[in-house]
């Protein structure tokens, strides 16, 4: 422990957290592509689907890295068997999210497809069936990974900065925003009206979700600061303490306001170049990721323990905690 | 469940020596720099001139309902139900962390063995009573530290409250920080 900021959760959790949400964003994002368009754009849902499932598997291995013992944690039916814990709970969610995003993306790719056809032909008929299926799930089980991202932090209640639901309303908020963001990059991509329209749509949701996550930050932020000393100190740490600059220029600049800036320049038809339009959009988007994975590692590395910063509560939870009952 | 056992620090007497966490670390024998499970620490508020310094040695408060244990994914935290010592299973343990932030006093530490934490002293043997011997509550040379079961911690906590209500000193642990 040193300072103001916890050296327990860093970087790995940080990565895994941000990763978890852009897949459960990205799947939920491109479903809905799939499903609104009647399969107009097959690339985006390959690619949007594949993009999910690696960035969740590679989340999964930032988390299996991060824990002290890896193999042991693989096997999961010995080491998540409290389900009256969200670490619990959320290791299963994965999972299911892991299992039913890999098949949709095999069932979604004309070329794995074709060898699942070599050795099982029944079940290559029924391909488009099945990823459709397994989509739906997929996206249902991602929104799941998405939110719990948040809620992991928000059910250990011993953190005055996590302590309220507003976290996973935060951090599905920008799980979504997120993936919605990869989803556009891809859809950058397609070379036809309908894919105008798609962009169209797709940057009215990313205004939105931009416009939704300042105002939670702000709830947030509103919320800790006119609350006990220990929330005050948190808060400050992200607002004005050793977190400042990344959370004003990183989260805040890059994350919010050059997306919100290059969205709506977009929308506005200022930009005729083609091109220049679609650079501009893959900024915005490279900057939301960033400003993405940023929220996620303030917000981790700023959680202390009330007792840690504030003499007044070290006092009062050792009567509270100690003589329970 | 018989009586809890516990360890309770006295922060009037505590000078922040580190006798206690060192004792710990010596007596189970874990490298400088790594686990620690019991942790001296101070509390500065006030401005100048008038500026007061708390200190006070924290290690597992042995939860009457231990959130460790609550939020623990494989279930390797539990309470012993003869003496209230909260004890963690290494096999079982995975390391994940999370117990720490469950945890109100944030103690958890790790190793490669995962969680680590005050048993005190549960796996040095019993003492002649029967019970645990604490090395840190043996150790403190200002005897801020006390080792007992509830009621006789109780006891001590309330003679001071009595002593502070008397004027004859200045306990600051009073009785509603128990209710």
């Amino acid at each position: 422990m040193s300072g103001v900021v916890q050296t327990t959760w860093v970087w790995e959790p940080a990565i895994y957290l941000f990763l978890g949400g852009l897949a459960g964003g990205a799947f939920l994002a491109a479903t809905l592509v799939r499903f609104l368009s009647k399969d107009a754009f097959p690339r985006v849902t390959v690619l949007g689907t594949w993009l999910s499932t690696v960035a969740l598997v590679a989340g999964l291995l930032f988390l299996v890295v991060d824990v002290a013992k890896p193999f042991q944690a693989m096997m999961m039916w010995k080491s998540f068997i409290n389900l009256d814990s969200w670490m619990a709970i959320g290791a299963w969610l994965l999972f299911a999210a892991v299992v039913f995003m890999g098949l949709c993306s095999v069932f979604s790719t004309p070329k794995l497809v074709s060898i699942v056809e070599s050795f099982c032909k029944p079940l290559a008929k029924y391909a488009e069936r099945i990823s459709k299926v397994c989509m739906v799930a997929g996206a249902i089980f991602g929104l799941g990974v998405a939110a719990y991202t948040g809620i992991l932090l928000w059910s250990a209640h011993s953190i005055p900065l996590w302590n309220t639901p507003l976290i996973p309303v935060l951090f599905t908020i920008s799980a979504l925003d997120a993936g919605a963001s990869a989803i556009l990059a891809i859809l950058l991509f397609e070379k036809s009206d309908k894919a105008a329209a798609f962009v169209k749509r797709a940057s009215i949701a990313l205004i939105v979700l931009i416009i939704a996550e300042a105002c939670t930050l702000a709830a947030l932020f509103f919320l800790h600061l006119n609350g006990a000393e220990s929330q005050m100190l948190s808060a400050n740490t992200l607002l004005n303490g050793e977190l400042s600059l990344q959370f004003w220029v990183l989260v805040v600049g890059v994350g919010l306001v050059i997306p919100f800036v290059l969205t709506v320049i977009d929308m506005t038809h200022v930009v005729k170049n083609h091109e220049l339009a679609r650079l501009l959009h893959l900024i915005a988007i490279a900057c939301a990721l960033v400003g993405g994975f940023t929220l996620r590692f303030v917000i981790l590395t700023a959680g202390m323990h009330a007792v840690l910063v504030s003499p007044d509560a070290y006092q009062a939870m050792l009567g509270v905690y100690t003589f329970i009952g | 469940m018989s009586e809890q056992l516990m360890i309770y620090c006295d922060d009037e007497r505590c000078i922040k020596c580190y006798a206690c966490q060192v004792a710990c670390k010596q007596w189970h024998g874990f490298k400088a720099g790594g686990v620690s499970r019991r942790n001296v620490i101070e509390h500065t508020s006030g401005t100048f001139p008038n500026v007061t310094r708390t200190f006070s040695s924290l290690s597992c408060q042995h939860c009457a309902e231990p959130a460790c244990a609550s939020v623990c994914p494989a279930g390797a935290i539990s309470k012993r139900p003869e003496d209230g010592i909260v004890v963690v299973d290494s096999d079982k343990c995975i390391g994940c962390r999370y117990c720490f932030f469950a945890c109100p006093f944030g103690v958890p530490s790790y190793d490669d063995d995962g969680m680590n934490k005050c048993d005190m002293c549960l796996s040095l043997g019993a003492g002649e009573d029967g019970r645990p011997d604490p090395h840190c509550v043996a150790t403190c040379p200002t005897q801020a530290l006390y080792f007992g079961n509830e009621s006789e911690i109780k006891e001590i906590i309330q003679e001071k409250e009595a002593l502070r209500l008397s004027g004859r000193a200045d306990a600051r642990a009073t009785m509603e920080d128990f209710a």
